[in-house]
């Protein structure tokens, strides 16, 4: 086994005598001693439980009428109701907008994963002389602000014809998403061993089937967690939506979210509910999901 | 084996979603499509944008019209593209829709700065001199709507007005007098703030109301009506008025971070006396509450100025637009539609939603403190349009965002009153 | 290899097309409105200079612009650091990894207004919940989000809510080291913390160097839990860039300054991710 380094060859073991005390207490944290797996497991179900809190005080509340949303909030709902749900599906047609976000946000997914990891490929694993530019360019356009784009870009889809269609959610998140993808695919494809490469380089493979054959595979988590994201920023994306995909046919889920308030104040008994629903089917398929993101799906295939 | 059954796992995942989009993506562009080329001349579709959506009341009234009107000219089909107001996204879309011609045939939308712009470039119609419209039986309100160029551009549905809200009950059990002089108000400010109740449910950050009524109550309506540019010495005194009422304990310890809708909760659940908001808010006081509060004009203390004067209006009208009306097709069917809409009936259905005060005609049965509200209008001496809906936007959030600096001290009325001043 | 120059432009031509398209180009257009005194749509006017040199003017954006980078000070740190030592720990553990990794991930899952809704109501001052626990102890109400404290609580949910982002990396990451690494160091002695230093970290140091452009990027466009939260106030203690952007393209239709606005942050990030990439240049990168 070697670990090549690219400065200074370092023998791991010689160092070892050098610990300081804060590090051994870490170094015996990390190991098997009983007390140490006790305090990582404390940690992380602390940690757990600040985040399944939020979960739970959205649902709890969904069950809530308006008012004791903000007067009671963090208790048990006194007289549980499924008023707030009635009212959800009152505003908008659930199934249809289901069904429309899935695809809109499907395909984004789709197209992201898709162009941006053949992009990450070039970028994290081939030399050129834009390569630099590039990169800085992918840096600025994980700055540019939604607010700053949407006027052109809708402009673009009215001379499109595209608004009120899926393809006007689909391009514009699409081209929103891809420098992020790019990124994180490109470096995580940039520490792939050498061999691999150079493995599937003797087979005769060309550029196309080494990204099919060797980087895809090898690289599937990334994707798997690259494209989690994305489509909950597509799906979660409201604003966008309001602009471009505003009819009822082709209207997303998020969009209840926007019926939750207006001069007339805002239903925050409304408002949990349709979290609660936007939020239920992509903790679903998320689980549903896991195991693409799992950790069996790379070893055995670097091993290989 | 794992590497295989997830890859596949993902690729099947895609080509549904790839399988549905090419299913579904056809009929989607077909339906906004039809729209633009509708080649035959009897069949019509307009395109109606408003704000009337979601859980504002009068959306759910307005879906019924548009079926009614359907039912009775099957030969016209409607796209209603109406979102909410508080969403953000509907001045960014209505004006997008206008600058790249594809405007809405009929709009309600807000006849205030931020339609300035649609009617200086002309893209909606003189109201009065288009063919066919109907704007008998029109009061005073539809006067107000009359743009600087002495055309009238947007016709109105229902007014608000703006206003001291108390919960009488907090009065009494107090022993407090009811703020009808600014006397009276400053002796209530300082009499809550001595119990667990605060005086008033404000927000010194998102603080429209608050500014209106303390410039209102410092220099009376003719004050109020002056410009920005005048840098007007009552509006400087009624912002440093909030400054000392603040250091009274007139406002919540957290005024300054709060929204007005947690503000507005405090005064719901009867933690604080007084609330300033508009006629939109009766419909957020639990019912419980609501039975004993009664809206108050601002105490004015100005010289010359009379308690009784009212911020209202109202800001929003329906708008035709100029593509609509000289396209032969869509002409007869828009003013038809414009028509049907802000007949007085289907305004009184409307008003009767939100309890708002309708532009014609007059509600019955009103429960008796809107009732009251409708009367505190009708009995007003002048009603005012609000400040933010007559200057520069920027200006007024820099001073409605600058009361925090006010209270704090860092700042007194006057300067941010330059600030705001040197932005125009 | 052969034809690479063909495969290079083949493979990225897509993904930057739609980019240059969809992304670039109104970014273009926004760059030429910062030089207009505009709402965006009707009123139009030529003013050059006028709107940066308003914006070296303008105290709210100096003082939003320092908000923002003390901000992005700890969300770099703490997001990143707290995310990187919660993947070590999930990583070095055998059972619960799934419902650790599920669990972390929600407050991503939930949209910020929820999440600012939720700490709106624990920070608030009559009826929040930390106030109401006071109360229940006989203590008095404090006034949490002050002048002097303001940007800290932001901060709080801020990072708390997307270091579950960075752990779905990280973890990723670690997970793409081999077995038999470990193995291999194990046998030459090398385990626990040092295994961390030694073989983890370098072995992701490309991830981790992704991560942190991320955060820098992401934490100047920080808007919704602040404005939720905090309204950027009180008396501006908490406006950002973000936040003041959004008030100025949106609450005032000023579009031309918040165009200049978002130049700004563009300039700003890119700077910061410039240095943070000097910084941590390929010396001590790893492959393997």
């Amino acid at each position: 086994m070697n670990f090549n380094k690219k400065s200074g060859e370092h023998n791991l073991g010689t160092e070892e005598k050098q610990l300081t005390l804060w590090e051994s207490f870490l170094g015996r944290l990390f190991t098997k001693s009983k007390f140490g797996k006790l305090f990582i497991y404390t940690i992380l179900i602390v940690w757990s439980i600040s985040t399944i809190f939020p979960l739970l005080w959205v649902f709890l509340n969904s069950f809530k009428p308006s008012k004791e949303i903000i007067t009671n909030t963090f208790r048990l709902p006194a007289d549980p109701t499924l008023q707030n749900y009635l009212n959800a599906f009152d505003t908008i047609d659930i199934g249809k907008s289901y069904l429309n976000s899935f695809i809109m946000s499907g395909s984004v997914v789709f197209f992201t994963l898709f162009f941006g990891g053949l992009a990450a490929f070039v970028m994290a694993r081939m030399r050129f002389r834009l390569r630099g530019v590039l990169q800085t360019v992918l840096v600025m356009s994980l700055l540019i602000p939604a607010f700053a784009t949407i006027v052109p870009v809708y402009r673009m889809m009215i001379d499109l014809e595209l608004v009120n269609t899926y393809w006007a959610l689909i391009i514009p998140q699409t081209a929103g998403n891809l420098p992020f993808a790019i990124l994180v695919i490109s470096g995580y494809m940039a520490t792939i061993p050498k061999e691999l490469e150079e493995a599937s380089l003797m087979d005769g493979c060309s550029r196309w089937s080494m990204f099919t054959r060797v980087f895809l595979p090898v690289s599937l988590p990334i994707f798997g967690t690259v494209g989690t994201f994305v489509f909950l920023w597509s799906y979660n994306d409201l604003f966008t939506s309001l602009v471009l995909v505003e009819q009822e046919q082709v209207r997303p889920i998020v969009v209840l979210l926007s019926h939750v308030s207006s001069q007339y104040g805002t239903d925050y008994g409304l408002m949990t509910a349709a979290i609660a629903m936007t939020v239920i089917p992509v903790i679903v398929f998320y689980l549903f999901a896991q195991k693409t993101l799992e950790k069996g799906a790379t070893s055995g295939a670097v091993k290989g | 084996m794992v590497k295989k059954r997830s890859f596949g796992f993902l690729v099947m995942i895609m080509s549904i979603f790839l399988l549905l989009l090419a299913a579904c993506g056809d009929d989607g562009g077909n339906e906004s499509s039809g729209g633009n080329d509708a080649e035959a001349k009897e069949d019509v579709e307009l395109r109606v944008v408003t704000t009337m959506a979601g859980t504002d009341p009068a959306g759910e009234v307005f879906e019924t019209l548009l079926e009614e009107f359907k039912k009775e000219n099957p030969h016209v089909s409607i796209v209603n593209e109406s979102q909410s107001a508080d969403a953000g996204t509907i001045r960014t879309k209505i004006n997008t829709d206008f600058t790249s011609n594809n405007e809405p045939d009929l709009m309600f939308y807000f006849n205030t700065v931020d339609a300035e712009g649609i009617i200086d470039a002309g893209k909606v119609v003189n109201l009065e001199e288009a063919e066919g419209v109907d704007l008998s039986g029109y009061g005073e309100m539809l006067e107000q709507q009359r743009y600087e160029d002495g055309n009238l551009y947007a016709a109105p549905q229902t007014g608000f007005y703006e206003g001291l809200f108390v919960n009488k009950k907090l009065f009494e059990e107090h022993g407090v007098d009811l703020p009808t002089t600014w006397e009276k108000y400053e002796e209530a400010i300082k009499q809550f703030s001595e119990t667990d109740i605060i005086p008033v449910a404000a927000s010194t950050e998102d603080s429209y109301y608050v500014v209106e009524h303390y410039a209102l109550a410092a220099g009376g309506a003719e004050n109020y009506n002056a410009t920005l540019a005048d840098k007007n010495a009552a509006w400087a005194e009624g912002l440093d008025n909030i400054g000392k009422h603040a250091e009274m304990g007139a406002f919540p310890e957290d005024a300054g971070t709060i929204d007005l809708a947690m503000a507005s909760n405090l005064f719901h659940q009867e933690q604080a006396a007084m609330l300033y908001e508009g006629s939109w808010a009766w419909g957020s006081i639990p019912e419980e509450v609501a039975e004993h509060v009664e809206v108050l004009p601002m105490p004015i203390y100005a010289e010359g100025g009379s308690t009784g004067d009212v911020v209202g209006g109202a800001s929003q009208g329906w708008f035709i637009s100029t593509k609509a009306y000289e396209d032969e097709n869509k002409k007869d069917a828009v003013v038809k539609l414009f028509n049907f809409l802000t007949s007085e009936e289907n305004i009184l259905r409307i008003a009767e939603a939100t309890g708002q005060v309708p532009a014609k005609g007059s509600l019955s049965d009103l429960p008796e403190n809107i009732a009251a509200g409708h009367k505190m209008v009708d009995e007003a001496g002048s009603v005012l349009t609000p400040i933010n809906d007559r200057i520069l936007p920027e200006a007024f959030t820099l001073i409605r965002t600058s009361v925090p600096q006010i209270v704090s001290g860092d700042k007194t009325g006057k300067d941010v009153l330059e600030e705001a001043a040197a932005l125009e | 290899m052969k034809g690479d120059r063909f495969v290079i432009f083949l493979f990225l031509a897509p993904a930057f097309l739609i980019s240059a398209v969809f992304l670039y180009y109104p970014f273009f257009e926004n760059i030429v409105q910062s030089f207009y005194n505009t709402d965006g749509f009707f009123n139009s006017e030529f003013i050059g200079w006028d709107n940066y040199k308003r914006l070296f003017e303008d105290e709210i954006a100096i003082g939003a612009t320092l908000n923002s980078l003390e901000l992005m000070l700890y969300v770099a740190i703490f997001q990143v650091g707290i995310a990187l030592v919660l993947a070590v720990m999930v990583d070095s553990i055998k059972h619960g990894v799934r419902f650790f990794r599920t669990t972390f991930f929600f407050p991503i899952v939930i949209s910020g207004a929820a999440i600012g809704l939720l700490f709106t109501l624990i920070y608030n001052h009559r009826n929040g919940l930390l106030n109401e626990i006071l109360v229940n102890l006989g203590f008095e109400r404090i006034v949490w989000l002050t002048e002097q404290s303001s940007l800290y609580m932001v901060a709080i949910p801020t990072i708390w809510s997307y270091v579950g982002f960075y752990f779905l990396i990280i973890l990723t990451a670690i997970e793409k080291i081999p077995d038999d690494f470990y193995e291999a160091a194990k046998l030459e002695g090398i385990t626990g913390f040092q295994r961390m230093t030694k073989l983890t970290i370098p072995l992701i140091v490309s991830d981790l160097k992704t991560c942190l452009v991320l955060a820098i990027t992401g934490a100047l466009k920080i808007f919704e839990l602040v404005y939720i939260i905090t309204r950027g106030g009180p008396a501006r203690s908490s406006e950002v860039l973000g936040t003041y952007m959004y008030q100025k393209a949106f609450d005032d239709g000023a579009i031309g300054y918040g165009a200049t606005l978002a130049v700004l942050m563009v300039v700003i990030g890119l700077s910061l991710a410039f240095l943070t990439n000097t910084f941590l240049s390929n010396k001590d990168e790893v492959t393997y």
